[in-house]
């Protein structure tokens, strides 16, 4: 019989093994995983044994860096190209290829914004003032009265879309939370005078139904348009950030949320019928974490209904032994934009284990109060979760393995990041790279490593980061996995909504 | 006819980005001039033919934009003669699946087109028994042919759930079943797939499976394992057919007899493939899961050994989590 070891592929420098998937009969899904691993294989080359004018062309790429002479064997994070790729949309027009983002706008911003953000690398105020005011046009002029509310649109004359008003709220939260006083004071003034019409316009998007004696209620992502579960995410988060939460809202979306669990214990789009998957888990998951923040009953996803086991086992299945980025449904090919759809539910989840493992053990403690955001930022800087590895980082997962196929496999060398290596960059997958990227430097992290370096702001949010390889230059700012903008940027806005009257 | 023609009436509003345009896109010029026709017969809130042509002409330019199509199915809505809401003329909702199907061909993953699809059926899904029925088969052969070109594309498969459970017909229910089974002949890890199984035999509901059922699943999911234990979806449908009817029962005897077939799974898995069968994490971590829910002593033992093995040899990029299953396996 065959020993385990016959399958090892290789050994790498992060000090794992890694299997390439197997099968027993080849169809077209093991085709294509076969060929992705194929695709990836190159990239995952052992770069000390590497021949001098390889290491030199990787130089010459900036992938690797030359340090007095000699030359470092990490792979680079390539902060600078993927800033300029970022700042295009600041730079100039777009071709028409780009013409099915016109009813995107605000999404082109928040992706760029966010990947800036995470760089350290905010665009100058004067490129800040025009995003805010081009942010304030994408507000929508039809299907918007005093009465029905609104909210964002895709860009001028649309009607407003729960989806580009998250990534718009989103957006002018980042700009919010900058350090130059008058457009961040421009971006907080939009969001204030906006308040009451998107709550009156969230109201309008309920779609509510009795279901077994109980009410359930999704959310319409537009009027007249889908109801799934993107939407219920999309709207509590804008609701959580400013403030306009309320039982209103919230009557009947944890029980139409929780229905969205399949048998796979992922989450589907829609109750009862659709697919475990990646996107709509992360959805379902950060719009539960906000209920139970906002409801003093609840403590953990278990207490909405959800099978936290079922749903953990799902999660820690999507990571590709291989590969290691996350797939975003049971054989389906690795995708970069996972790393943060999966990446930020594992976070959550470890956030969720603590949390319940804690009320459990502290009914009175330091942690009965109901975990609010900034609860939820304590237990980032000091949980350890004795249930969890932590010389590896907090998280269930391989977060250096995540990071790996990030850093190697994800990064278009000429800026912006990708799917997989076959496919090209995009706004959307640079975005959610980076975002990934960051969800596993930082998140749950115990071990203090006191790398010292000082990026931007002036000191550095989250000095315990967990890393592929030892290089301080490729920490992200930490992000936050329930909003996905950096944490301080959002309990920043948090904050600043708190002080002012709810609606 | 020429748009300034048709249009002669109007006076076009054109895209207003704000004083300090960001994000702009360099639209082909024919675009932008009906684009700005567009704004402006919305703004006067026209419902007539014209405005119902002049969206299907902008749509081709960029089927995503949610406000082209929300104005079309107004017009579509003032235009018909129907009294509930959408209840289009029959021959505004075959054209319109046309013009779905048309824009589709060359975008299968937009949401617009597949939620405006849902939007014309809406009607003769819920009245299925009196007319119109034929066009629910069509769709149905439609969607086929789309899961013809990619087998798992998550938009055509969610149609197909909301069509099917929208109608609720026994018969549709019931044919599902051999439409996924030859899906499953195919690619048997079309996880999609596996996903309307457990979708068709629950009906689109939260209620467990009668025993016999069960039962005829579980056999069925065994032929499938026995053709590649390698094969995650099989073992996650098993496993949740098993979780159910435990819970419902608590039956010791159905558990025993569960662990046999796993039994069974593993034994012509390493005949057949001379291979370690802890290489076959799938099947590790379910055999682990059912001697977790019998859950005596002996069984406890065994369930912690295996996970120490995935942790430590079998499954190294789950390490983390193969240490918290065993501290739980502990108590
Ligand atoms: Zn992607």
């Amino acid at each position: 019989m065959a020993s385990a070891e016959d399958d090892i592929q290789s050994r790498y420098s992060a000090g794992t093994t890694r299997y390439k998937s197997k099968h027993l009969i080849s169809t077209e899904s093991t085709r294509i995983q076969t060929s992705t691993e194929n695709e990836c294989q190159p990239f995952f080359i052992h770069i000390p044994s590497l021949d001098p004018s390889s290491k030199a062309d990787l130089v010459r790429l900036g992938m690797l860096k030359e340090k007095n002479g000699e030359i470092s064997p990490i792979i680079q994070l390539l902060r600078e190209k993927h800033v300029k790729y970022a700042n295009r949309p600041y730079t100039s027009p777009l071709p028409g290829s780009y013409i099915s983002l016109d009813s995107s706008k605000p999404w082109i911003i928040y992706w760029t914004l966010h990947s800036l953000d995470l760089l350290d690398a905010l665009p100058e105020e004067e490129d800040l003032c025009k995003i805010v005011s081009s942010l304030e046009a994408c507000f929508a002029t039809i299907q918007c009265n005093e009465k029905e509310g609104g909210g964002f649109g895709g860009s001028n004359g649309q009607i407003p879309h729960c989806a580009t008003t998250y990534a718009a709220v989103n957006a002018l939260s980042i700009i919010a939370g900058c350090s130059h006083s008058k457009v961040s004071s421009m971006a907080i003034e939009l969001l204030e005078s906006k308040r009451e019409l998107l709550y009156n316009w969230y109201l309008s998007l309920r779609e509510e139904r009795i279901e077994d004696g109980a009410l359930k209620c999704g959310y319409r992502m537009h009027h007249n348009g889908e109801v799934d579960v993107r939407a219920t995410y999309c709207v509590f988060s804008v609701c959580r950030l400013l403030n306009i939460l309320n039982a209103d809202l919230i009557k009947g979306a944890m029980e139409h949320v929780v229905d969205c669990q399949t048998y796979e214990g992922g989450f589907g789009g829609e109750p009862f019928t659709t697919e475990a998957h990646g996107g709509y888990t992360f959805c379902a998951m950060a719009a539960l974490m906000i209920i139970v923040g906002y409801r003093k009953d609840l403590n953990a996803l278990s207490d909405c209904g959800v099978d936290v086991d079922a749903l953990r086992d799902w999660i820690v299945y999507r990571q590709m032994g291989y590969e290691g980025g996350f797939q975003g449904r049971a054989n389906k090919l690795v995708d970069g934009c996972y790393s943060f759809w999966v990446g930020g539910a594992v976070a959550m989840l470890g956030v969720d284990m603590h949390q319940s493992s804690t009320f459990r053990n502290h009914d009175s403690g330091i942690y009965s109060e109901i975990p609010d955001d900034i609860g939820m930022q304590r237990l980032y800087d000091d949980a350890t979760s004795s249930l969890i590895d932590c010389e590896e980082g907090g998280l269930l997962c391989d977060q250096k393995l995540l990071q790996r196929y990030v850093l190697l496999c994800a990064q278009d060398v000429n800026g912006g990041l990708r799917d997989k290596p076959s496919k090209p960059r995009d706004f959307y997958h640079t975005c959610y790279n980076l975002s990934g990227l960051s969800a596993s430097q930082h998140v749950l992290s115990s071990k203090p490593k006191n790398l010292g370096k000082s990026v931007g702001d002036g000191k550095l949010e989250n000095d315990e980061a967990t890393m592929y390889e030892n290089e301080p230059e490729n920490i992200l700012h930490p992000t936050h996995p329930v909003y996905n903008i950096r944490v301080h940027r959002a309990l920043q806005v948090i904050s600043h909504f708190q002080k002012l009257e709810q609606l | 006819m020429l748009l300034t023609e048709i249009f002669n009436d109007i006076t076009p509003i054109p895209q207003d980005d704000g004083p300090n345009p960001i994000c702009q896109i360099d639209y082909p010029q024919e675009f932008d001039m009906a684009q700005s026709y567009l704004r402006a017969i919305l703004q006067k809130k026209e419902y007539s033919e014209r405005a119902l042509q002049l969206t299907a002409y902008c749509l081709q330019f960029n089927p995503a934009n949610y406000t082209t199509w929300w104005y079309r199915r107004q017009c579509l809505s003032a235009l018909s003669e129907g009294h509930s809401e959408n209840e289009y003329d029959h021959t505004r909702v075959v054209k319109d699946l046309m013009l779905c199907s048309k824009l589709g061909g060359g975008n299968p993953k937009n949401y617009q087109i597949w939620f405006h699809r849902r939007n014309l059926l809406e009607y003769t899904c819920k009245n299925y028994e009196n007319g119109n029925g034929y066009l629910i088969q069509e769709e149905l052969e439609y969607i086929a042919e789309v899961l013809n070109q990619d087998a798992k594309n998550y938009h055509a498969w969610s149609h197909r759930q909301w069509v099917i459970s929208t109608t609720n017909s026994e018969t549709i229910y019931k044919n599902e079943l051999q439409f996924i089974d030859k899906l499953l002949q195919k690619d048997v890890r079309n996880n999609s797939a596996w996903n309307q199984r457990w979708f068709v035999t629950h009906c689109a509901s939260k209620s467990p499976l009668a025993m016999e059922t069960a039962q005829q699943e579980l056999e069925y999911t065994l032929t499938k394992l026995k053709l590649d234990a390698y094969n995650e979806s099989p073992w996650r449908y098993l496993l949740a057919i098993i979780k159910e009817q435990y819970r419902l029962n608590k039956n010791m005897e159905f558990v025993n007899q569960v662990l046999e077939w796993i039994q069974e799974v593993k034994v012509h898995f390493e005949t057949e493939t001379k291979r370690d069968w802890m290489t076959c994490i799938h099947l590790v971590a379910v055999y682990i899961d059912v001697l977790e829910l019998k859950g005596d002593a002996e069984s406890m033992d065994l369930a912690l050994e295996y996970a120490g093995k995935l942790e430590t040899v079998y499954d190294p990029i789950r390490k983390k989590y193969w240490k918290l299953r065993s501290s739980q396996l502990r108590g």
